[in-house]
């Protein structure tokens, strides 16, 4: 039982970041690769408030107005000017806001490792099982936060125009989509919910510049379920959450990266577009 | 080459039967500029203290790193963020040779640069299938993976932080002092410029371009792909992790800890500050990004400002990461292409462009 919910709730953290780097790969083609740096650095912002001694009522949107002003600052400032551009501009910049963001945490947080306290403080008996309160907020928030992208994309009109931009963006301007406000809605939001993944995660371990690997677990959650499919995402949490676990507690940790790394290697050269994944076209000439 | 000429007589030119392509390295000017360059490489440790030696020293490994990996991302549109893997395999292969089996200094560098080789290709199967985006993702795998599994080792095998290697010997004489690792590393480093400049001039080097700006147009080409993809990251990874060795050895200790992705990205901000697909970028990107710490604490200790470790630490990343980002957006082309607009400045004075007939020279 206490396994399932561990396995969850991982699963929960993992398919928040991979949803937000699908939501920005769909929309802006960019691989973000400084989503677990920008996640903890939330994390953190979240530790200070609540240490400070605000109540969780407060911190919680102190956490996701960092992540959505972050969102909006780093796709301003160095998203805006280069799309359109090769990925590999892409990818190169965001690994500079990357280094950027852990430079910051250094010097502002000194490299400190802290926990947030739950806001709820009893313990639930489920099924003959003692649940503690952090499990709850855990499940509950990540999995209701994955519902709600699901819901929005699908089920709202500004999901429906993210959509529309992902499918073709020729065809979406020229229909009269702003994609430039479309692509920066979807940066925001997919940093609201990292925000929202970093402060779920300091509630089950700890913050430290070295809990940025999520980042990477999530990427590599991301490429498994393939980068521009939510249903994957989802799918690709759960798996990397299972191998991870389960290396974990057969072998040890230093295991877990490396097993994860050959899953992804041995899903990349079967199926390059991963599990629930676009086949790209090939370019024309 | 005067074939397109009409002759004294007015008569037509007549069309030159023969091409004949000037393959020269250098031409006078520059012949003079490399010799007062090696002139001045050469007294460079009677002019330094031994601090600033060994800063030079770090440098010159960092170029032939640098050199390696802009080849893969700079000409081969690859982005690798496992420059610390390849790295550390140099590394922890000389470290492992000289453990277990004593194994002496040129054997630890072909196992190295082999081990690299072989790594590479496992990387480039996946990445034979994958657009750039996902190279970066493989790679930065292939970095966890690789650290991860020396950290086992580290922590199984041989039980300790760290692993010691002793200075390699040629004959008598041990490379342990500054000044004559400065001369051995320079000798390499320019070999490594040398093989490099012409690797981006052969077909190979050319075929790597051809590919990364258009995968079907150069297979329609008669271009093989998979060869292209496979030579660039086995090439390459060869050539990284042979300067981990080298590294390695300078250092004199093997650690898990010095290969984290800190050295990844700033490898890529070296490439990145210097010039994309630029040997002279690798160059002037190494030397500029090794010195950033140093001139950091030199510049804080002349003004007298008093800050922890920590912080200068991440003042470091701080600094990587705005250089990344800044030159990414307002000079793609790096501290190369600035250097060449400053050249044509001066040289071309008080003219503004090049004339006609030598705007193919460059």
């Amino acid at each position: 039982m206490l396994q399932v919910i561990t396995v969850l709730e991982i699963a929960g953290v993992y398919a928040l970041l991979a949803l937000g780097l699908v939501m920005i790969y769909r929309t802006s083609r960019v691989l973000n690769l400084a989503q677990g740096e920008l996640a903890i650095l939330c994390a953190y912002v979240a530790a200070v408030t609540t240490g400070a001694g605000f109540p969780w009522f407060l911190a919680i949107p102190a956490t996701l107005a960092t992540g959505a002003i972050a969102g909006a600052v780093i796709y301003i400032s160095t998203m805006r000017p280069i799309l359109g551009e090769s990925p590999v501009v892409g990818i190169m910049t965001t690994v500079g806001v990357a280094i950027l963001i852990r430079g910051l945490m250094v010097i502002f947080f000194g490299g400190d490792t802290t926990m947030l306290d739950s806001p709820f403080g009893e313990a639930v008996v489920v099924a003959g099982t003692e649940i503690g309160p952090e499990h709850l907020v855990v499940l509950g928030g990540s999995w209701g936060c994955v519902l709600l992208i699901i819901l929005f994309n699908f089920y709202s009109n500004t999901g429906l125009l993210m959509r529309a931009v992902s499918d073709d963006v020729t065809l979406a301007a020229q229909r009269g989509i702003d994609v430039d406000r479309i692509v920066g809605i979807a940066w925001v939001l997919a940093l609201v919910v990292g925000a929202a993944a970093g402060y779920l995660h300091g509630q089950r371990a700890l913050i430290s510049t070295a809990a940025t690997l999520i980042g990477v677990n999530a990427l590599i959650a991301a490429f498994i379920g393939g980068m521009d499919s939510f249903r994957g995402a989802i799918v690709g949490a759960l798996t990397v959450a299972v191998v991870e676990f389960v290396t974990i507690q057969l072998v040890e940790s230093h295991w877990a990266e490396i097993a994860l790394v050959v899953l992804m290697l041995i899903v990349l050269t079967f199926r390059p577009w991963g599990l629930f994944g676009t086949v790209e076209e090939l370019e024309r000439v | 080459m005067s074939a397109g000429r009409s002759d004294a007589a007015g008569r037509p030119p007549t069309l030159p039967t023969r091409i004949t392509h000037r393959f020269e390295l250098f031409r006078g000017r520059e012949w003079a500029w490399l010799g007062m360059g090696t002139v001045a490489a050469l007294v460079w440790p009677l002019l330094v203290t031994q601090h600033w030696l060994h800063i030079t020293n770090l440098s010159l490994i960092a170029v032939m790193g640098a050199v390696g990996l802009n080849l893969l991302t700079g000409n081969a549109r690859l982005v690798s963020l496992g420059q610390a893997a390849f790295l550390a395999i140099g590394g922890f292969s000389a470290g492992a040779m000289a453990h277990h089996f004593a194994a002496p200094f040129w054997l630890s560098l072909i196992v190295a640069t082999l081990l690299g080789g072989l790594f590479g290709l496992i990387v480039a199967i996946p990445s034979l299938r994958l657009k750039a985006l996902y190279v970066a993702i493989t790679t930065l795998a292939l970095h966890f993976g690789v650290t991860a599994a020396f950290a086992v080792y580290l922590a199984r095998v041989i039980r300790s932080e760290g692993i010691l290697i002793d200075p390699p010997h040629f004959g008598f004489f041990e490379l342990y002092d500054a000044a004559p690792w400065y001369y051995f590393l320079l000798a390499i480093a320019a070999l490594v410029v040398i093989g490099a400049l012409n690797l981006q001039r052969s077909h190979l080097g050319r075929r790597w371009v051809a590919v990364a700006d258009h995968e079907v147009a150069s297979s329609a080409l008669g271009i093989s792909i998979y060869r292209a993809k496979l030579s660039v990251f086995v090439i390459t990874s060869m050539l990284v992790s042979f300067a981990g060795c080298l590294g390695a050895y300078y250092e004199g200790v093997v650690t898990e800890g010095f290969y984290d992705l800190h050295l990844a990205i700033a490898y890529l901000a070296m490439i990145i500050v210097g010039g994309l697909g630029s040997v002279l970028g690798s160059i002037l990107g190494a030397f500029l990004i090794t010195l950033l710490p140093y001139g950091l604490d030199f510049l804080l200790k002349i003004g007298g400002i008093e800050i922890s470790a920590g912080s200068i630490s991440g003042m470091h990343s701080v600094l990587y990461g705005l250089l990344i980002v800044g030159f990414m957006l307002f000079e793609p082309l790096g501290l190369a292409e600035i250097w060449r607009r400053l050249r044509d400045y001066f040289t071309l004075w008080p003219f503004k462009y090049r004339p006609l007939d030598q705007l193919r020279q460059r």
